[in-house]
């Protein structure tokens, strides 16, 4: 048994050797032949099926108790290499994960390289300060190569204010000498007219992306729909329990297809009065409460600079320092501002 | 006797298989078995009371190793053998008494509000608002454990993430830049390749690495740490609150398997002498908005599963409105009309709410209610506040700004050690850090806030 576990030790940071069968587990702490039998008449013939089989599954099987459902899983877990992997192989896999490029070489300083896919980005900020532009320009980024700092896939766009304008997005192509009709083309759109149907619609996306490359999922706006389908008091934790859910269906598709996702919310003024008016702390926050600010991965602060520059602040990420940065909204998409704008910052 | 098998999952039935289905029939638990009379337990599923009693006298005895009690009648061969087992883990138990190795958060205040650093065996909450630091700690944490004592515990460590994959670059900066880190030489110093991570997409997911291969990996590996960033996601998203489609009864089914969670990871700590911690999100605090009470403690509402607590306590409320302002006493403590109540009680257990000056909207609670707090030895709040900053120091524009003067330059944050079983709770808002390109870091309180500024 030891000389058979260390066998398993080295195999188990490799990929998974050939698969092993059921009758492995015969005699191993009380198994019986029989339960075996029963086992591969359930439809489960290798050890490594039981071990990533949940165990309401197992118990399904005739025959199959709950005990020995947990034995077989305890038992099967211990022959097959398991799902953990080490750091350093995910710091590997993940320093081959993309960025998208946000068009702006300062905005792009300031994300370390981009838009991450794999991940959720938060955008917040007021009306107006180009939330919805730099969804444009990503838009178009995401279907750029990779040397040019795209993802070489195509872009879900969810819309839920109405704002999603193509003449944008032609505007981006043309800059970055794309055809504008393909751009277009590559920009799956979706206008979500209710909470549910939003998170229907990730469903949907979910098989779209089985079938063709995807790299970037834009809903713009995450809450505003929340916002009037659940008011009140009295519907806020039903409202936060459909928002966590659709964050949590987010993160699978960003686990699953390696896409980036943005998504981006409003902001409120807090007019609440009552005895903190006087040194209110956060004048203006991002709504959809704790739920999506633990949800999202990195969460970026938008506000209005001169002209036509927006400064971009890192709110919260686990490895990028709170920092700031301009950009600048063209015609052209984002950009970097002009050397006037910056000399006063 | 269904719940045999999770209360005590190592249970050898085979001597009793006869018995236990006539006592499933008759409805009787482990609880019952254990704490009635025999002869009526064997009335009840007719059965021979002396089988009874040897089944409820073995199960005794199990559950007392499985609290690490002593033995006090080895007779039965089952017994004997499981003796040699309490024999070594009391020995575990001793030893990490004696030198108290902890895993190190690498800052020396830090520590110092810890009396050392996460123990092993024990299950250890990190909350905070998001960004507040949360992973910031448990990185850190994965790297320290693999110090030699006295910073850590020499092992490995495991990396559960149910939010945002694992940060490695942060891990590698962190690697590169901690002051404690990158003085050690090269075959001392912490690596990647000893910790392990893994995602869980879902509850059930979830449930099926913590049971079944966690345990595994954990021998396999010699894990010293185990970290599960965070625990309430999973829970918050599958569970609905919503009173329309049956919301109690969901929440009092999240009650249970929070109940078997900390259970299993209490096990876990315990048997394997191990850190666990879990990072934990938060919930707004809710108070009603202008209540002539000067007491923030009972106007909150609750937003846990016990809210027949609230109802009881608002009802008594306006009972007693006359003792409100003169309540005022004893250092500051605010007595509430009903002293008794969740929402007054838990500013003393939640991390937020013992310090009367905070404004009542940054009042935050620990998501997964009381059943969770019930289940974990220590607490640890990461409390932050916003400074506030002149906005034209930024940017000196035309007629651009309409807006807000006043935004929000950086925050202020806290670690605070709100219960622990081996250290005492942090005074007043406990110990102000910030995050820098090498990690977390204490501040002197005395320079003053602004002059941290790199």
């Amino acid at each position: 048994m030891s000389a058979e576990e260390e066998q398993y030790d080295e195999s188990s940071m490799g990929a998974p050797g050939a698969p092993t069968p059921v009758s492995a587990l015969e005699g191993i702490n009380g198994l019986t032949a029989r339960d075996i039998k029963l086992i591969v008449e359930g439809g489960f013939n290798t050890v490594e099926s039981i071990a990533y089989t949940p165990r309401r599954a197992l118990e399904q099987i005739k025959g199959i108790s709950e005990q020995k459902a947990s034995k077989l899983l305890a038992e099967a877990s211990k022959l097959v290499p398991m799902g953990f992997t080490t750091a350093t192989e995910m710091h590997q896999r993940r320093s081959e994960l993309i960025s998208i490029t946000t068009g702006s070489k300062q905005l792009d300083t300031l994300l370390a390289g981009g838009i991450e896919t794999g991940s959720i980005t938060e955008i917040f900020g007021e009306f107006r300060t180009g939330k919805s532009q730099i969804c444009h320009t990503l838009a178009v980024t995401c279907q750029l190569p990779f040397d040019m700092g795209g993802g070489e896939g195509k872009c879900l766009y969810i819309d839920t204010e109405g704002t999603f304008r193509p003449v944008r997005c032609l505007a981006v192509a043309n800059r970055f000498g794309l055809s504008g009709e393909e751009v277009l083309d590559n920009v799956a759109y979706a206008r979500a007219y209710n909470s549910d149907h939003q998170l229907e619609l990730l469903n949907q996306a979910a098989q779209m992306m089985t079938e063709t490359r995807f790299s970037l999922l834009i809903v713009d706006s995450a809450t505003s729909l929340y916002r009037t389908d659940f008011s009140g008091r009295g519907e806020l934790s039903s409202r936060q329990t459909h928002l966590a859910k659709f964050m949590r269906v987010l993160q699978r598709l960003a686990d699953e297809f390696g896409i980036a996702v943005i998504i981006t919310n409003q902001v409120v003024a807090q007019v609440d009065g009552g005895p903190s008016a006087m040194f209110n702390p956060d004048p203006k926050k991002p709504i959809g409460g704790n739920i999506i600010a633990h949800a999202s991965t990195t969460r970026l602060s938008l506000r209005k600079g001169r002209g036509e520059t927006r400064v971009c602040k890192i709110y919260d990420s686990p490895c990028l320092p709170e920092s700031d940065c301009l950009f600048a909204i063209n015609e052209d998409g984002i950009g970097d501002p002009k050397e006037k704008d910056l000399e006063n910052h | 006797m269904t719940d045999l098998l999770q209360v005590l999952p190592d249970f050898d039935t085979r001597p009793y298989t006869h018995l236990l289905p006539s006592l499933d029939k008759a409805l009787i638990a482990t609880n019952d078995l254990v704490t009635l009379e025999p002869h009526h337990v064997a009335k009840r599923a007719h059965l021979p009371s002396a089988d009874v009693r040897k089944l409820a006298e073995a199960v005794v005895r199990a559950l007392h190793i499985h609290l690490g009690l002593p033995v006090q009648e080895p007779g039965h061969a089952a017994a004997a053998a499981a003796a040699a087992t309490t024999t070594t883990t009391d020995g575990g138990g001793l030893k990490d008494d004696d030198d108290c190795c902890c895993i190190s958060t690498l800052d020396e205040k830090l520590d110092a509000a810890l009396l050392g650093g996460i123990r092993p065996g024990y299950l250890v909450e990190v909350t905070g608002e998001s960004g507040a630091g949360k992973t910031q700690l448990l990185l850190t944490l994965l790297l320290a454990s693999q110090l030699p004592p006295p910073h850590g515990l020499a092992r490995s460590a495991v990396y559960i993430s149910t939010e945002a994959p694992l940060a490695t670059t942060r891990l590698t900066q962190l690697l590169s830049s901690h002051p404690s880190l990158v003085a050690l030489p090269q075959t001392k110093k912490p690596s990647l390749s000893r910790i392990l991570s893994i995602q869980t997409p879902d509850l059930e997911s979830q449930e099926h690495i913590l049971r079944y291969q966690l345990p595994v990996a954990i021998k396999k590996h010699n894990v010293g740490l185990v970290v599960l960033d965070s625990v309430a996601a999973n829970f918050r998203a599958e569970f609905d609150k919503d009173s329309s489609r049956n919301g109690p009864a969901s929440m009092a089914k999240r009650s249970a398997q929070l109940v078997h969670l900390g259970a299993l990871l209490r096990d876990l700590a315990r048997t394997e002498n191990i850190s666990i911690v879990v990072a934990n999100q938060v919930a707004d605090r809710f108070t009603a908005a202008p209540a002539p009470s000067p007491n923030p403690v009972s106007r909150t509402t609750s937003t846990n599963s016990q809210s027949n607590t609230t109802i009881h306590n608002s009802s008594l409320a306006p009972q007693l409105p006359v003792n409100g302002p003169s309540t005022q006493s004893e250092g500051g403590f605010m007595l509430s009309p009903n002293p008794l109540a969740l929402d007054h009680q838990q500013c003393w257990f939640t991390g937020w709410g013992d310090i009367r000056s905070d404004s009542l909207d940054a009042l935050k609670t620990p998501s997964l209610g009381l059943v969770w707090t019930n289940q974990i030895a220590c607490r640890i709040a990461l409390v932050k506040k916003p400074v506030l900053a002149s906005r034209s120091s930024v940017i000196n524009g035309k007629d651009e700004r309409n807006e807000d003067q006043s935004h929000i330059s950086k925050w202020q944050r806290w670690f605070k050690v709100v219960f622990a079983s081996w250290a005492p709770p942090s005074e007043d808002r406990g110990v102000e850090y910030e995050i820098l390109r090498s990690g977390l870091r204490h501040t002197d309180s005395k320079t003053g806030n602004l002059a941290a500024v790199e």
